[in-house]
């Protein structure tokens, strides 16, 4: 997950640094294209007014003309000073604009402004044209440098570019850690949410909108769990609750159906009857104990007591029990016990029950008998328990659906026992293989 | 038996025809002082006024749980404690074994089954057990009194740990009794390590009960299991 993360910082730094380093460089161009703008006050820039006015000016008798008026734009002005510094010519001459100058005067407005009217200039024969553009039309300003700025310009821009780029990188990484940082928060939020642990995670900065869709998130997995927990307690509740109705009235049931099979001087066939009735009243005891059991099982998913025992006294005890219980002739164990010290963590109880009902399995299907083989090993840490018969199988739908709890209690043995399996978070196989096999594996109890 | 059948046993269950029955059935056993209640207030004046012997509960009761009519009982009694429920979750089974109740019986129960663990309750607590004098197998006669293993004119005396093993042997007879079972008998808890131990003492107690200990016909191997002691009745 980490990984993840620094992969994305990683990217992201390196995307935000060369996101900088191409507007720096586009910058760097378009500035060095930079060009003024003052051909923008009018259509022409100033050095073509000029150039037009010059061409347009012709000397006729005494005094100057121009032959085309626009050559000069409306608002600017422009005259012409002869060799004495006297205006010989004028057009649109504002009045504070002297007629006379020295060479200082002219010195000091060329490049810049006269009486603040940004100017321009062109040396003529006959005289100096001046153009004026309107007050505050052109800000003007010197731009000087050595020969040497310009011999080691190439390095200095190289400099400058490397500073910036480090400069870049450097804002990226610390922009990048504060989102690197946010993202882990969020990743790990996302590991909670897939664990479905609840996720409050704080709503700011980029990734604002993330976490709120992840918090929100939670929040809708908690609602819905919570309303699935209350659902399933309630459900496990009432067949609890259905259980203990249906068991005081089942012994009174019982208790009397005993009474008239031991009551003397009656028919036999009454005895009979009344025998038939407490031995299903005892089958009724026995799904309704199966039925807790596997609504307890499907709805907690977690056994109860859970102590750590050693596999093999557990098996002998089961099996012995079993033998003790009335074994067919015609139906043989065979016990291979391996590995006295491996033990495993579960609920004694269920998993006895587990275990019964897959021996019991293969006794009930196969009337005529058979050799049921029980085995139990360790290996990679899992303690395996085998339990085969070498009779005629169980059918496909069977192995099929034996993780499914079937709609009738009949059947319940190997389902009952994969859901307890499963409840010790262990794993439990079965096929046929010369007859039925079940393999069970439980984590190894250090 | 007499005396046994003159115990006082208290019978507490608020379903009245249960009630019923399960007097008739203990009086049919040949019990006959049965106090039966239909609450808590009730069992706590019998067992005010009577010496009771046996208490057979029933864990759901209109004016408070089994439980803790149980532990206001044992304030005043010592009697033994059958407890009956409905519930038949092993959560009340726990919790009512480990309150000190000698027995659980969820319903419906077998009338018989009930006699029996009464009957056995009683014998145990107040030592009405009849005295097992020793057992016949074969030519050999144990004594469960001396421990000595008579055959013909012959005694041998039993280890103390052989005593032990055919005692627990004789208590199951008939049935396999696991290993681990007989090494937990003769050595506790922390048994780990003595099978081979076990089968050593196996080998020297057949040769004190066995006409052929090499082929033992009352103490049999249980390949993979345990051993067996088979007793026939008629011995």
């Amino acid at each position: 997950m980490n990984k993840t993360v620094l992969k994305i910082f990683v990217s992201f730094s390196v995307m935000a640094a060369l996101i900088s380093v191409v507007l720096l460089g586009i910058n760097f161009i378009s500035f060095a294209c930079l060009q003024s703008d003052t051909f923008d006050v009018y259509d022409r820039s100033a050095k073509t007014i000029l150039s037009d006015v010059s061409s347009s000016l012709y000397y006729e008798g005494d005094r100057y003309l121009l032959q085309d008026e626009t050559a000069v734009p409306q608002d600017s002005w422009c005259i012409l000073i002869d060799q004495a510094g006297a205006v010989i010519w004028s057009m649109n001459k504002p009045e504070e604009i002297p007629t006379r100058y020295s060479i200082n005067d002219i010195a000091r407005m060329t490049r810049w402004y006269l009486e603040d009217y940004p100017v321009y200039v062109r040396t003529e024969e006959y005289g100096l044209l001046v153009l004026g553009f309107p007050k505050d039309a052109v800000g003007k300003y010197d731009l000087e440098f050595t020969a040497q700025w310009f011999d080691t310009l190439p390095q200095r821009i190289a400099k400058i570019f490397a500073g910036n780029l480090l400069l870049a990188v450097l804002l990226a990484i610390l922009f990048g850690v504060k989102v690197y940082k946010r993202l882990k928060e969020l990743t790990s939020g996302m590991r909670d949410l897939r664990n479905e642990t609840p996720v409050v995670l704080e709503e700011k900065g980029i990734l604002k909108e993330l976490a709120r869709t992840i918090n929100d998130t939670s929040a809708a997995i908690s609602r819905k769990n919570a309303i699935l927990a209350e659902r399933d307690s309630a459900r496990q509740n009432w067949v609890a609750g259905i259980s203990h109705d249906i068991r005081t009235p089942l012994a009174i049931v019982t208790g009397n159906a005993e009474a008239i099979e031991q009551t003397e001087n009656i028919p036999e066939q009454v005895k009979q009857r009344a025998g038939a009735i407490v031995a299903q009243s005892m089958r009724i005891k026995n799904l309704i104990a199966d039925l807790n059991l596997m609504s307890a099982i499907e709805y907690d998913m977690q056994p109860g007591t859970k102590q750590r025992v050693p596999v093999c006294p557990f098996m002998r005890n089961i099996l012995s029990n079993i033998i003790n219980g009335g074994l067919a002739d015609s139906v043989e164990l065979i016990i291979d016990l391996t590995d006295e010290k491996a033990c495993v963590e579960i609920d004694v109880s269920l998993m006895e029950r587990a275990i019964m009902n897959l021996v019991h399995n293969c006794i009930t299907h196969n009337p005529e008998g058979c050799r049921i083989s029980v085995n139990t090993y360790r290996r990679n840490g899992c303690v395996y328990i085998v339990i085969a018969d070498d009779g005629k199988g169980v059918p496909a739908e069977v192995l099929e659906t034996i993780s499914d709890i079937p709609k009738a209690a009949h059947g319940l043995g190997l389902p009952m026992a994969y859901k307890i399996v499963a409840a010790h978070g262990g794993t439990m196989t079965a096929k046929n293989e010369n007859g039925f096999m079940v393999t069970i594996s439980l984590p190894a109890a250090f | 038996m007499k005396e046994l059948n003159n115990k006082k046993i208290l019978l507490v269950d608020d379903e009245k025809d249960l009630l019923s029955m399960t007097e008739a059935a203990l009086q049919a056993a040949g019990f006959f002082h049965i106090f039966t209640a239909k609450n808590c207030e009730e069992a706590m004046a019998i067992t005010r006024t009577h010496t009771i012997a046996l208490c057979i509960l029933d864990v759901m009761l209109p004016d408070g749980d089994g439980f803790t009519l149980f532990r206001k009982i044992r304030t005043i009694s010592e009697a033994p404690v059958i407890f009956l429920t409905a519930k038949g979750e092993a959560e009340d089974k726990i919790r009512g074994l480990e309150l000190g109740a000698d027995d659980y019986m969820v319903k419906p129960f077998l009338m018989k089954e009930l006699v029996l663990r009464v009957t056995a309750l009683l014998r145990r607590t107040y030592q009405l057990e009849p005295k097992e004098e020793g057992v016949q197998l074969g030519g050999h006669y144990i004594s469960f009194a001396t421990g000595i293993v008579q055959s013909g004119q012959r005694e041998i005396r039993l280890t103390a740990k052989e005593f032990i093993l055919l005692k627990k042997l004789y208590e199951n007879k008939n049935r396999i009794v696991t290993s681990d079972a007989l090494c937990m008998a003769a050595w506790g808890d922390g048994y780990y390590g003595y099978e081979n131990t076990l089968m050593v003492h196996i080998r020297r107690l057949r040769e004190k009960i066995e006409e052929i200990p090499s082929a033992p016909q009352h103490l049999l191997t249980v390949k993979g299991l345990g051993y067996k002691l088979v007793v026939t009745e008629h011995e």
